[in-house]
């Protein structure tokens, strides 16, 4: 073999072990080729510590993943496959929402009423076979009748519901009882009522009689009744903003539709403690270590987008009024790692049905990558509102 | 349970290039995560301008992603890659002459002791010293780790011409490095 094809042959790892020792031999006695050796050897140590030309930028990635429309991949990965299992979350989640929204307002109890009164009525002339002789109609009443008048009215030609009947009252309760003009009869006329107490009752009289009074009856409607969960179920939409810890260096390649918004819900436990899950689409600055293939050590910098899907506890240490403080704990996981939250807000309810939130956020993402654990940090502000169901 | 990506062989991702939507896209990601670094590397040692090496770089992949075509591609997927990267560096040269400043390569400042990134950016330069094709098989051997069969599949020649292309560009080099050889030696130590 010619002096200098030993030499590429032993640069490119392609002499024998006996070619090997003999190249040695020869490399001891020939001074040339051991400097040149020596030197080759020395510009690929050049070559191999300078990798910024093996990475590259994140810009340039971005911009092509960005042309072909394919979203960008993260450089960090646990080996767990957060992003298929938020999927399954997700839809879990998704399906025990539906679910519950079937069951409790699709489905009501037996013993509630679509109007105000949980009572029956029965009517002993009316028989159904199957309901073991008693048939329920809804009942509908009147709390308040202070701006009822009965002084004049006129029911000419008005067709009356069928099946509402009065709720039955004894008649020695009454204090008061409408004076039907028994000559107008047939017109429907009610002419008077008895000013001294302004109080709806009736009487169970002729069907179309009580009809009539029915139908100028003021209703009111107690929604309390027909509030199948008590009030122990509510949804959170919000936003946040936040400061990165460190400062990050690099922005994201993009932003997320949803970025720094997320939705949650949850179950109140009691007064004080709700306990639900949360799904919150957010940013986080990585630095992170690892050693590429020539063994040299390289620092990653990388803001990706994660989908992180959490537990929630929910703590109100306070109730003043229609303002409540509170704490609240996250535990998660995204296609990035882990995530712990910590929250301390304030709940302004200016209904019981609705409310505004106010907070202070710290977040931590703890992943692994090559053998080692890093984390990443932030805090923010989060806002937002709630609406109870 | 389907393996993940990174067990894949390179044919087998081509192969699921070949549909659509969400498989695609996940191959094309494994394969850029593959070799992104090694055509990067070429295109930034062969192009004298970063800014048009990136765009060079760019391009390749775009180009491999739309105009994916199993059959040319074959097995050889990081070859496939480069002979793109080279043909667009050939078109990015023919379009634009291309000139070396003499005054980069001052070889009086001896005395100088040069950082490992600066004697990085001198051998790169030295590199423009070599004929196109001894500086191109050197970058892909010496740069890029590809094997001598790649080098003359990429090159359109023969085995024997790539292993001596990457012989006298070597020799070459060293020969052109002689003033900042101590520099390089103290670098390395």
């Amino acid at each position: 073999m010619e002096k200098y094809e030993e030499f590429d042959a032993y640069i490119d790892g392609g002499l024998s072990a006996e070619s090997e020792s003999a190249f040695f031999i020869k490399l001891a006695s020939d001074d040339e080729m051991r400097l040149k050796l020596k030197q080759m050897m020395d510009i690929r140590n050049v070559i191999a510590s300078n990798t910024s030309i093996f990475t590259p930028p994140a810009e340039s990635t971005s911009k092509i993943f960005s042309a072909l429309g394919i979203h960008q991949p993260a450089a960090v990965s646990t080996g767990f496959n957060y992003k298929k299992a938020a999927k399954y979350a997700l839809t879990l989640f998704l399906g025990m929402l539906l679910t519950s929204a079937v069951y409790y307002f699709l489905v009501p109890a037996k013993e509630v009423t679509r109007i105000i009164n949980r009572n029956t009525v029965t009517d002993e002339n009316n028989h159904d076979s199957k309901s073991n002789g008693l048939i329920n109609y809804p009942v509908v009443s009147s709390k308040d009748i202070s701006d009822l008048s009965f002084k004049s009215a006129s029911l000419k030609n008005q067709k009356v519901p069928e099946n509402v009947l009065i709720e039955p009252i004894d008649k020695s309760e009454t204090n008061n009882a409408v004076n039907i003009n028994q000559q107008n009869e047939n017109e429907s006329d009610i002419v008077g009522i008895n000013n001294s107490k302004p109080e709806f009752v009736s009487e169970l009289l002729s069907g179309w009689r009580q009809r009539e009074i029915i139908r100028f009856a003021p209703i009111v409607n107690d929604f309390e009744a027909i509030n199948p969960s008590g009030g122990k179920f509510r949804l959170e939409l919000f936003g946040s903003q936040y400061f990165l810890l460190p400062q990050p260096e690099i922005s994201p390649a993009r932003y997320s539709l949803f970025n720094n918004n997320g939705l949650a819900a949850l179950w109140e436990i009691d007064d004080e403690l709700s306990a639900g899950l949360e799904i919150r689409q957010e940013t986080f600055y990585q630095e992170f270590w690892g050693m590429n293939r020539f063994g040299i050590i390289e620092k990653y910098y990388q803001q990706p987008n994660f989908t992180t899907i959490s537990l929630i506890g929910k703590y109100y240490f306070a109730d003043f009024s229609n303002f409540k403080p509170y704490l609240q704990a996250n535990l998660g996981a995204n296609r990035g790692g882990y995530v712990y939250r910590g929250t301390a807000g304030l709940e302004f309810s200016p209904y019981d049905y609705i409310g505004f939130l106010l907070a202070f956020e710290y977040s931590k993402l703890l992943f692994y990558h090559a053998d080692n654990w890093f984390d990443s940090e932030k805090v923010g502000i989060k806002y937002g509102v709630k609406v109870k169901f | 349970m389907p393996k993940k990506l990174t067990k894949y062989s390179d044919a087998e991702l081509v192969a699921m290039m070949e549909n659509s939507g969400k498989q695609k896209q996940e191959a094309f990601t494994e394969i850029y995560n593959r070799y992104s670094s090694k055509v990067h590397a070429y295109c930034v040692c062969v192009v004298k301008g970063r800014e048009q090496a990136e765009d060079i770089f760019q391009e390749v992949f775009i180009r491999f992603y739309r105009k994916i075509d199993p059959k040319h591609i074959g097995t050889n997927v990081p070859a496939y890659l480069m002979v793109v990267a080279r043909n667009l560096c050939m078109n990015y040269f023919r379009d634009k002459k291309q000139t070396v400043d003499i005054e980069d390569f001052e070889f009086s400042e001896l005395q100088k002791s040069y950082e490992n990134k600066e004697l990085f950016e001198i051998i790169l330069s030295t590199l423009d010293f070599l004929s196109d094709i001894l500086k191109e098989a050197f970058i892909l051997r010496e740069i890029d780790g590809l094997s001598y069969e790649e080098i003359a599949q990429i090159c359109n020649t023969t085995l024997s011409n790539a292993k001596s292309r990457v012989s006298r560009a070597r020799e070459k080099l060293i020969e052109l490095l002689q003033p900042y050889i101590k520099d390089i030696e103290n670098n390395t130590k």
